[in-house]
């Protein structure tokens, strides 16, 4: 029988969110395809993280006790194949993530699997698995066929498959990974200096501005109007060129993706290719612009022609 | 290519010519029209063949008509074109001049007619001949700022409440209009949008000043037209958020709102110009941090207070000071070395740093304040050197947008991976013509037409 394997990740003892969307991909994918769904976890407590694995659908929950306490790419890598050549599962999902990135590589290079990276759909048409990706900063989306690997590893991007609430009742196994030469350890995490604070991608609310803002000062005004409705503060390129917001606020192709927001309200933004990038995806946008051609009114849910400071009064009373 | 080292302008012109025929780049042959129809004429081949160019593809023209770079060469001839999308796209770019838009006018459509009733360049005289019945027509032309007040009156005579709600914002609209507005529409949000207007009639602000809607008394602080009296009666309105909109558009000095009991007041008073140093004093020790924000970016805070608010335990307060034309050096050093690094960066971005302070911050390892160095006019050639080889893209585009960066530098950007910090690059005017040469190829639409808009031009 078809098996596909996640191979879940956790830091510092906790599970990662993204861990838990790839079983959602999996459990998601496993009627299409007549498949079981295995969760594989490599971590030094293993066992810890069953119950929060063990969800419904999950067929199988194998703990893989790593030797050290931190991600280790070579161990990772090792501990992946050995089960791989063990299971011959026909599909691998793994975060799209740091870790995942340390050794997923190498392992689709030295297993000879078929691989895909940040991938953020998945299906299977007539038993054949395609895969969905941005291409070229995304302007566009590619679907990628595997045709001639017997199994194929997929690093699945955060925020785009669901979440599975209910519990399940998986069987439970262990697996002993091989012996293998650890050519780096863990020194020490460091957070990361001035973005430590804000983190936009996973912001639910955002107030973006724009060129429209024309002052630094009023860049003060639009800071104290997202702190005042709940929401967090981004800008478009320009102003964070200009040095009036820290480049980690920054949305678009050279900034950040808002992939976890549900509301973004774009003020004074034109809307240019490379700011949609990191915003277009977003259920409720809410633009407002003096010009009434401008491209973000293209991507918006509900358009506002009206000069951004009467705009920015009349919210200002309403939130306390 | 001429083999001359110093090639006259013909020659030049010729090559580029022939370098955006064979590629087929309509970006390039936008931004040399202009020129050969200068240096050839309007009917010379040279001409004619880039027209062939824009003409053998709708897709090109109309690419061309929406774009906001277009030359006003380029527009003449575009607005020649006989297909309505084209046309629509020319009418709805903002940057349609307006000579262009009176030609649009001509035989136009109701779907053209109605983009140029939207569009913000129209003038009075182009808008009266506008035909009023169509609906959206209608509706456009009470938005429009451009609307003269002869058609103002035609239009108010069969108006809906939203078109109301734009004629009582139009600032061609005179007293006796916005009168016949008040009266006809009994709307809480008209007659607010009323109370802002400057021309609004005496009696009628009579009337919003002391209206139950805190929305109208709000809205009447911004009518530029109040006098002293009106102000302080709004300065002491029961509601926080008439006097805060009072202490905003105020003309007058709005005393004492240190003292305000809602920090909404506060936070607009602290942003005021001449507030004394007594009372600036008093807000950089409140206890809303927006406040002391405020505070420590006004022009009018003295040496003393700011020197306290370097201290303050928000990072955003001292950030403000380095934002502050009037810190001092001594204080600007000393938050050099501040803990956060968007304060740092504060600090980076002024063009009035020594450059013992740059010295320091070039061992920072905040992109932010790499930028600000990068940026900044006194950034010495060696460091700027090293910047330019930052991994991120925001410091090196900071690099290239400095006008002070050398020549050698820059020339070691043209194969930059970020396409729009090559766009930039090309506009730098230190880049050299080899250089120019070297991006005419660039896959990125904008570098072409910047690469073709500097070598047409060069002499």
């Amino acid at each position: 029988m078809n098996s596909i394997l996640v191979i879940a990740e956790q830091r510092r003892g906790e599970l990662m969110p993204s861990s838990l969307e790839c079983i959602g991909a999996a459990v998601e994918l496993k009627s299409s395809n007549n498949s079981t769904v295995i969760v594989a976890i490599i971590a030094a407590n293993a066992s810890e993280f069953v119950s929060q694995l063990s969800l419904e659908g999950v067929d199988e929950v194998i703990t893989i006790v790593s030797p050290v306490a931190h991600f280790q790419a070579d161990f990772s890598e090792a501990a992946a194949l050995s089960l791989i050549n063990d299971r011959q599962p026909s599909l691998v999902l793994a975060p799209h993530s740091v870790d995942a990135w340390g050794y997923i590589p190498a392992l689709a290079t030295t297993g000879n699997y078929g691989i895909a990276s940040d991938v953020f759909a998945i299906r299977y048409e007539d038993g054949n698995l395609i895969a969905t990706r941005a291409a070229y900063a995304e302007k566009l989306h590619q679907e990628l066929e595997f045709p001639s690997y017997a199994t194929t590893v997929l690093t699945v991007r955060g925020n785009t498959f669901k979440v599975i609430e209910q519990s399940g009742n998986p069987v439970v196994s262990d697996f002993a990974a091989p012996a293998v030469d650890l050519r780096t350890k863990h020194i020490e995490y460091i957070e990361p200096e001035g973005g430590g604070e804000v983190d936009i991608t996973q912001a639910e609310l955002m107030l973006s501005i724009g060129r429209g803002i024309a002052e630094e000062d009023n860049v003060e005004q639009f800071a104290e109007l997202a702190d005042n409705m709940g929401f967090t503060l981004g800008c478009s390129r320009p102003i964070a060129d200009n040095g009036w917001l820290p480049k980690y606020r920054q949305v678009g192709q050279s900034g950040k993706t808002v992939a976890n927001c549900q509301v973004y309200i774009a003020m004074g933004i034109s809307g240019s290719v490379q700011h949609m990038a990191g915003m277009k995806h977003v259920a409720n946008i809410i633009a407002v612009n003096t010009d009434p051609e401008a491209s973000i009114f293209s991507i918006a849910r509900y358009g506002v022609v009206a000069d951004i400071f009467d705009i920015a009064e009349e919210l200002e009373t309403h939130f306390e | 290519m001429c083999k001359v080292a110093i090639r006259p302008q013909a020659c030049i012109l010729d090559e580029l010519q022939q370098h955006v025929l064979e590629s087929k780049d309509i970006y390039g042959a936008a931004a040399l029209y202009p020129k050969l129809v200068q240096y050839y004429g309007s009917n010379s081949n040279a001409v004619l063949m880039l027209e062939r160019l824009f003409a053998s593809r709708q897709r090109y023209r109309r690419i061309l008509a929406a774009a906001q770079f277009t030359p006003l060469e380029v527009m003449s001839w575009l607005v020649r074109d006989n297909e309505t999308l084209c046309l629509n796209k020319l009418a709805m770019n903002l940057a349609t001049p307006l000579p262009i838009l009176s030609k649009l006018m001509v035989r136009a459509p109701i779907e053209r007619q109605l983009r140029l009733a939207r569009h913000p360049t129209m003038s009075t005289e182009l808008l009266a001949r506008l035909p009023m019945q169509h609906p959206e027509i209608h509706h456009a032309l009470c938005r429009n700022p451009n609307t003269g007040i002869a058609q103002l009156r035609q239009l108010a005579q069969n108006v809906s409440l939203v078109e109301a709600q734009c004629l009582a914002l139009n600032p061609h609209a005179d007293g006796e209009l916005l009168i016949n507005l008040w009266q006809r529409f009994d709307d809480p949000f008209l007659h607010a949008n009323l109370a802002t207007n400057g021309q609004l009639p005496a009696s009628l602000r009579g009337l919003t000043l002391t209206s139950d809607s805190p929305l109208i008394r709000r809205k009447t602080a911004a009518n530029p037209s109040l006098t002293k009296a009106q102000q302080h009666l709004l300065l002491a309105d029961t509601q926080y958020t008439v006097r805060a909109a009072m202490v905003r558009y105020a003309s007058i000095r709005s005393d004492h709102r240190e003292v305000d009991e809602h920090h909404r007041v506060r936070r607009v008073y602290a942003r005021c110009a001449g507030l004394d140093t007594a009372t600036l004093a008093h807000l950089s020790k409140d206890r809303d941090a927006w406040v002391r924000r405020w505070v420590a970016r006004n022009p009018s805070t003295g040496s003393v207070v700011l020197k306290a608010l370097a201290l303050d335990s928000e990072p955003q307060v001292r950030r403000g000071i380095t934002r502050n034309d009037v810190t001092s050096l001594s204080l600007l050093e000393q938050l050099s070395q501040d803990r956060d690094a968007w304060v740092r960066a504060g600090v980076a971005y002024r063009s009035d740093i020594s450059i013992s302070i740059i010295e320091r911050l070039s061992h920072d390892t905040s992109d932010d304040v790499l930028a600000g160095l990068a940026s900044n006019l006194h950034c010495p050639q060696l460091l700027l050197q090293r910047l330019s080889q930052h991994t991120s893209a925001d410091v090196r585009r900071a690099v290239i947008n400095n006008s002070v960066t050398s020549s050698e530098i820059l020339m070691n950007l043209v194969e930059d991976p970020y396409g729009f910090n090559r766009a930039q690059l090309c506009i730098n005017p230190r880049l050299p013509e080899r250089a120019l040469w070297h991006l005419l190829d660039d896959p990125e639409a904008q570098v072409r037409f910047n690469v073709v808009t500097r070598l047409s031009g060069l002499e």
